[in-house]
This record gives structure tokens, sequence and C-alpha cells, in this order.
């Protein structure tokens, strides 16, 4: 592990983190260990953001640098045979909401984290997700709304996951403006998340990170 | 500039605590606040009670309008029925928010729309989602505004709204909504383009000072209404003083009728 990587990616110095990968790779470090040091940095910026030091667009920014450092090692993990890529999972915003800035908040920062993100948009049908399931395989389900009308159409969602016999081979969290526990309760999921931030952190709990 | 305030939403905790304890008083000090802010119309959303909002939403129309006969209402529901059936209990012109150019939404808003004579906020976003590029959004509004127009809906009454996305996450969302502003000003003579303005500052620190800068630019850029707090000081006050700048503002007496009465903030 390298404490200046996770440091550099933390303070979001963008070209003095990715310099540093690249002078570490010359040199033969282990590009997983330096992986795991950008995790690490991730880690990081979640803090800050949780503690409003942070603010979304320090987020995003975090999650490019992110995206540029495993560019960068990719090459290399793909030598030693390792996939980089995690599990998958499907994120959509739930039928009759068009609210997109979280969820593609959550679909960017799962995807740089190393998941396999199935992005199935906005509005999308109850059947969509059922299908989506079958054709991918995902073991989680994110499931996206900010309007109320969108709780009736999570738990729609998670039933007909349910009624398709899929319901035991995921983990279904769902997000957005005004969901707490009792939301989650009514709906059936598993989880909720407050920001992108927590849906990863759910996401790795359940298959892995 | 025409300004609908937004504070009539029981997704806002003393909303919905005055709508479910049936608190006349506490809804029409609102309306108060906001009509003394400068709002032309009020918008009442009780979207939020799902179980009772045609019923909360009939309420509300009715004790406002017991107080305030001359203040216009905008019924605010993504509930097509809902609207149809609180829209004869509104006695001004209503001000209708929202459609969209979604087919379904489109269709849905039909016999609403054609019910009696009202103004109609309609969202610039179709079956394939939210615009991506200015130039997407303008397209929209075109087809959009022929769509309400077949609906017998005069260019004057229909307002579009640009729909603006989080600069927070993607920094070129200012940019784009204000070329969409403009282009739409050019593309389409006689509508008008409203706006919210919180959507442009989520995820940012000091929200407020973010809305403010893009009330004023989206000002210049063509914007002829907004939804916002008027109880806001800081921010109507940049408001009129936009207005002054834009020449929007006839000898800057609207601008200087509120520094006399004490409601200009720098």
């Amino acid at each position: 592990m390298s404490e200046e990587l996770a440091r550099l990616l933390a303070d979001l110095k963008e070209a003095e983190a990715l310099a540093f990968v690249e002078k570490a790779l010359e040199q033969g470090s282990d590009p997983l260990d330096l992986l795991a040091s950008a995790k690490e940095g991730m880690a990081i910026v979640g803090e800050r953001f949780a503690d409003s030091d942070y603010f979304i667009p320090d987020l995003v920014f975090s999650g490019e640098i992110l995206r540029r450092i495993v560019a960068l090692l990719e090459p290399h993990l793909k030598k030693q045979g390792e996939s980089n890529r995690l599990g998958k999972v499907i994120m959509g915003t739930v039928k009759g909401d068009i609210h997109d800035i979280g969820k593609d908040l959550v679909v960017f920062m799962l995807d740089v984290s190393g998941f396999e993100v199935t992005d199935l948009g906005i509005d999308v049908p109850v059947q969509r997700f059922v299908e989506a399931v079958r054709e991918t395989g995902s073991k989680v389900v994110g499931l996206s709304g900010f309007l109320t009308l969108a709780f009736d159409s999570m738990k729609q969602t998670v039933d007909a996951i349910q009624e398709a016999g899929l319901r035991d081979d995921v983990k279904i969290m769902i997000g957005g403006g005004q969901i707490d526990e009792r939301v989650r309760r009514f709906t059936g999921a598993d989880a909720y998340g407050k920001d992108a931030i927590e849906a990863v952190a759910l996401a790795q709990r359940w298959i892995g990170g | 500039m025409l300004i609908v305030g937004e504070r009539i939403n029981t997704s806002r905790h003393a909303i919905n605590e005055a709508v479910a304890g049936r608190d006349a008083v506490a809804i029409q000090r609102e309306v108060r606040l906001q009509v003394d802010g400068g709002a032309d119309l009020i918008d009442v959303n009780a979207g939020s009670r799902r179980d009772s909002e045609v019923d909360d939403l009939i309420w509300l129309i009715e004790e406002i309008q017991n107080e305030f006969p001359k203040v216009r209402l905008s019924i605010d529901s993504a509930n097509p029925d809902s609207m149809n059936r609180v829209l004869d209990r509104v006695m001004l012109r209503p001000m209708l928010n929202s459609t969209t150019g979604e087919r379904s939404r489109m269709e849905a808003m039909a016999p609403v729309i054609q019910k009696r004579a009202c103004d109609i906020v309609a969202l610039c976003m179709d079956d394939r989602g939210i615009p991506k590029t200015a130039g997407q959004t303008v397209e929209n509004t075109v087809r959009l505004v022929s769509d309400l127009e077949d609906l017998g809906v005069p260019r004057d009454r229909i307002f579009l709204d640009p729909v603006t996305q989080a600069v927070s996450a993607n920094t070129r969302a200012g940019m784009m909504a204000l070329e969409a502003i403009d282009g739409i000003r050019r593309e389409l003579d006689g509508v008008h383009i409203i706006s919210g303005l919180s959507n442009i500052s989520f995820g940012l620190p000091r929200r407020p000072l973010v809305n403010r800068a893009f009330l004023t630019l989206a000002m210049k850029a063509g914007l002829t209404a907004a939804i916002l707090d008027p109880s806001d000081r800081g921010l109507m006050s940049a408001l009129k003083a936009a207005q002054v700048l834009l020449d929007q503002d006839p000898w800057c007496q609207a601008y200087t009728r509120a520094f006399r009465e004490g409601r200009l903030e720098a």
C-alpha cells in the first residue's frame, strides 16, 4: 500500500497522482497494490463527502482521477491475468420518474470502483429490470427515484423480481430524494443508500471489492 | 418576469403538517409571505401525500382563494387525473405544472389542457429522456409548441421549461441551460420560458448564491418566468437589479420603489 497515492487522490491532486502511478509502475510496483491505495484514497474522499467538506463536483472529480489511474494500471493487471471488473450491477430510475442526477452519479461511482454496471436509464418499466437480471446475471439491482410515486414503482419492481423467481438471486438497493428506512420496508428492498458513496459501499459489501 | 412562488409544497415538512392538520392560517401566512415578496402566481403541490392528494389540493385551493381572491394559482402534480379533478375549483386562469413531450404524458394531459383556458408549463423532455444538448432541447420545444398549438393553446399561454440539470454533476449544465434558453427565444416567438432554480445548484454549498447567479444570467438569455421562493430577499433583489440592467424596469421604478419599501438587500 502507498499512503502517498491515497493522499494524492484524497486531495484531488490529479497530475501528481497520475505521475506517481506511472513512476511506481516503471519501478516495478505491484499494480494491485496501487489499486488498493487508490481505493483507500477514494474511501477518504467518501469520508470528506459525508462530512460536507467535499461536494458532488469533488466526488465526480475523484472518480475521474480514479478512472485515469485504473486506465494506467489496466495493461499491467491484464498481464497478470487479473480481471479488474468486480461483480455486475443493474441501475435504473424506476417507472414514472425521470430524475437522473443521483442515478448517474451512482452509475459513475460504481463504474470507477470497478463494477460492471448496466445502466437501464430513466423511467424504466418494471419488466425491463426483470429482463436485465435474467440477461446479465447481475447480483445487485439499484433502483433510483426522486418522486414520491417512485416508491410504488420500486415496490412493483421488487415484487416483479420476486414473481419471476429471481428475488433470492439478487440484492436490491434503493436511493433518491426522500428515501428512508420506512420506504425501504414498504418497497421490500434489501437496503437503501443516502448517496453514491453508500451505494458503492453496499455493492462492495454484497459482491466484493 | 413572471414569478411563481414555490413554497406551498407538502414535501416541505411545515407545509405537510399544515395540510395534515388543516391549518388554514399557516397556509395563508405562507401565501402572504410570497405575495409580499412579489409572487404573481402561487404554486400548489401536494404530491407527497399520494393517498389524499386531490382532497388536499382542493382544500389548499379553496383556503388560498378565500384569502387571496386576486392571486393566480399553479396546480403542480405528476398526476394528470389529480389535475383534472381539481381544475374546476380554481377561480382565476390556472397554470398547469406540467406536461412534457413524452407521448404518454402529453396524451394523459390533453383532456386537462382542453378542459379550460390555462397557462401550461411544458418540460422539454421527450421519450428519449432529458435532452443531452441545447440543440436537442430547442428541437423538443419546437415539437412541444406545435403539439400544444394543435390542442388549441395559444403561444402566450405556453411556458417552456428547458429542464436545467445540476452543474455539480456536469459542469456544462449551466451553459447548456443558458444556450437552450437563448435558442428557444430565437426559435419560438411569443412563448414564455420558465425555469425552476433549485436543480442547477444541487450538490453545491451555498446554493442560494448559485441560484441567484443563474437567475440573472438566464434572464439575459431570455427567461421570462421563474419558479422560486419569493420570500428570499437576496434572490428577489438580484432579480430587480438584473431587470434594471436588462432595461426591463423603466426609469428603475420597481428597483427604487423596492428600496424605499426596504425590500432591497445587498
